[in-house]
């Protein structure tokens, strides 16, 4: 690296109109870090005023300390006439051993016919721990710039450096293995046996017909017909409309009716039956006079006997 | 079928209608609703408009019914340039006897056809449905009261609408029933094309009811059975085209602008009853509510401009309805 650097500014080019300033200053992004931990050191020279000499300022010293850069950056104003300059340059600093390590003052100087001028950045101090083992990257050849700093590094030689995890090979043989267990798990959680659902009770629509129809039975006895008949409509609509494949949301006692002697008339069964069922529920339900209650005793037994006619025949 | 609860009389005006039914089936091949629909019209007092496309034998379909009734028929053809007087008749000056005397129009009979009704202005249709309601008319200061059966029999062509005077929905509430008559099947088709071939000729329907006799029959359809339950099934219907949120039907309500009225309530009863007559039942059952719901509610519904935006008519609102409203 070169013991000074010499920054030329085209625009110093020109006479000198008044007196020159310059400024120097260094900072670091933080000064306590852990053995193999990037820092950035800044270096930031400013210019101010016009003046026809190269102005010198010294390369900082890193002793402890593995370097990369610096990458440069210039920012030009011109207010009110005067042309302020500033130059920053950034080294990359991974710290090579343990302890205080002192980045030593950095000092500018500027020949000028109206006196020479002097800038310095104090000495900054870095404290740096015992960390984790890590491996130092090869140093990059910086290349010389206009400028006279050596050329910025490439992107990836700025990026941190990573603990060393092993060889790629072991590395992918983790991925893959957690993969496999995260996988195992949700396909595991996801076909995992529940609880054991009680086996749900198939029951025939013939079978749950007749058996309402028995439950109904003793309201005739207890002389409640009106209810009897309800209840009785109620699970012949269902019973036919399921087993006869109504498709309505709302069948009729006579639309049943209609599908059920189609049916018959494709078994070549007679349909009386049927006919007698339904006269006896619309009459008990829409008329005025109620069947007497003769015909009403006769009904359980007829409507048990419809069920089965139509088991037998549907299967 | 069972009509252990029947009158007499009740069992015969149901053969009556059924001898009526049979000799429009020698004239008209099917059309089936279209007959029973002037049948249950005849039977309530409620008059009739037939919808559908030329040819479709709604013309032939009435005169046959006329036919089959000993009673006054008069057909009207409804024109751009017909006026109330050609209905409802004029006074004319006798220059003899110094006097007017009063010619009555072709209002003046049992059954009045009124073909393509909705080519006339509204003046005439007005004058026609003052008629149809009040049953009376009123010419020269003196008011004339329409015999009974009194029974208009309506059709209109539904697309054709040029040079027409669409009814006012207020004036097409006062028909019992809208009949849309459809195409016939394959069948049928071949059974009119015989027919026209004279290989099976059609056979003139000869009368075989008398006007007094169908007043009788009317005093029957009156005393059949109306259950409770079943008449809040028939509100119900009605209901739901008027608030279809009570019966979760919501998706109807930005479909329907009007829902149907309360005389469509009275028409859905008094047809059911006619309809249960004509099963033969002392009783109305909720099918026979259901059989006449679309004759009765479909031009009562008034659809708003979304329905029509999706192509939905008042026959695919109903079903809706029917298969929502509980059956008791």
């Amino acid at each position: 690296m070169k013991k000074t650097i010499l920054l030329s500014i085209a625009l110093l080019a020109a006479p000198a109109l008044f007196a020159a300033e310059i400024t120097l200053s260094a900072r670091v992004d933080r000064n306590k870090v852990e053995l193999g931990d990037t820092l950035y050191y800044q270096l930031a020279f400013g210019l101010s005023g016009q003046t026809q000499f190269q102005p010198q300022v010294d390369t900082p010293k890193f002793d402890g300390f593995q370097v990369t850069g610096p990458s440069q950056a210039q920012n030009l104003q011109w207010v009110n006439g005067t042309v302020t300059q500033t130059i920053t340059g950034t080294w990359t600093l991974v710290p090579v051993r343990s302890g205080k390590l002192t980045i030593p003052a950095v000092r500018a100087t500027l020949k000028d016919p109206s006196g020479d001028k002097a800038a310095e950045a104090p000495a900054i101090t870095i404290t740096v721990a015992r960390g984790h083992s890590f491996t130092l990257p090869p140093t990059p050849t910086a290349a010389p710039t206009p400028y006279g700093l050596q050329a910025p590094p490439a992107d990836e030689d700025l990026r941190p450096i990573k603990p060393d995890l092993g060889p790629p090979w072991l590395r992918l043989g983790i991925i893959a293995a957690a993969f496999f267990i995260i996988m195992g798990l949700i396909l595991w959680l996801a076909l995992r046996p529940s609880k054991p659902a009680p086996l749900p009770v198939v029951r025939d629509p013939g079978q749950l017909a007749l058996q309402e129809l028995e439950r109904l039975r003793p309201l005739l006895a207890q002389g409640r017909e009106a209810e009897y008949f309800l209840g009785a409509a109620k699970a012949l609509r269902a019973y036919l409309a399921q087993r006869l494949r109504v498709d309505e949301p709302e069948p009729t006692l006579f639309a049943l009716r209609r599908a059920g002697q189609k049916r018959l008339a494709v078994a070549g069964q007679p349909g009386e039956g049927l006919d007698a069922c339904i006269d006896m529920l619309a009459r008990a339900l829409y008329a005025k006079e109620r069947p007497e209650p003769k015909e009403s005793a006769a009904f359980p037994d007829q409507a048990r006997a419809l069920v089965l006619l139509f088991e037998s025949i549907l299967g | 079928m069972s009509d252990k609860k029947l009158s007499a009389k009740g069992k015969e005006a149901r053969e009556a209608f059924q001898q009526v039914l049979a000799e429009m089936g020698k004239v008209v091949v099917g059309q089936e609703e279209m007959c029973s629909s002037l049948l249950l019209g005849l039977l309530t007092g409620g008059h009739v408009l037939l919808e559908g496309l030329p040819g479709l034998a709604k013309t032939l379909a009435v005169r046959s019914f006329a036919a089959s009734l000993s009673a006054k028929f008069t057909r009207i053809q409804f024109t751009p340039d017909l006026l109330p007087a050609d209905l409802v008749g004029t006074r004319i000056y006798n220059a003899k006897t110094g006097e007017f005397t009063t010619a009555r129009g072709p209002l003046f009979a049992n059954l009045v056809l009124a073909d393509e009704v909705n080519r006339a202005p509204a003046k005439v249709q007005s004058a026609l449905l003052e008629a149809m309601q009040e049953k009376s008319i009123t010419l020269g200061g003196e008011t004339w009261q329409l015999e009974e059966p009194f029974l208009v029999l309506a059709t209109q062509n539904p697309v054709e609408t040029e040079g027409t005077y669409p009814l006012p929905e207020a004036q097409v509430d006062r028909f019992l029933f809208k009949v849309r008559v459809g195409y016939p099947n394959k069948d049928e088709e071949y059974e009119i094309l015989r027919r026209a071939h004279g290989l099976n000729p059609a056979e003139s329907g000869k009368p075989v009811l008398r006007p007094k006799q169908v007043l009788e029959y009317r005093e029957e359809v009156a005393e059949v059975h109306l259950e409770d339950k079943v008449m809040r099934y028939l509100v119900d219907l009605v209901l739901a085209t008027r608030r279809p949120g009570d019966f979760g039907l919501d998706k109807l309500k930005p479909l329907i602008q009007y829902g149907a009225s309360p005389r469509a309530s009275l028409a859905l009863a008094a047809a059911g009853r006619a309809q249960a007559l004509l099963e033969g039942r002392g009783f109305v059952a909720p099918d026979d509510v259901r059989s006449v719901a679309h004759r009765v509610l479909r031009h009562r519904v008034i659809l708003s401009y979304e329905a029509e935006a999706e192509s939905m008519d008042a026959d695919s609102i109903i079903d809706q309805v029917l298969a929502k409203v509980k059956v008791p």
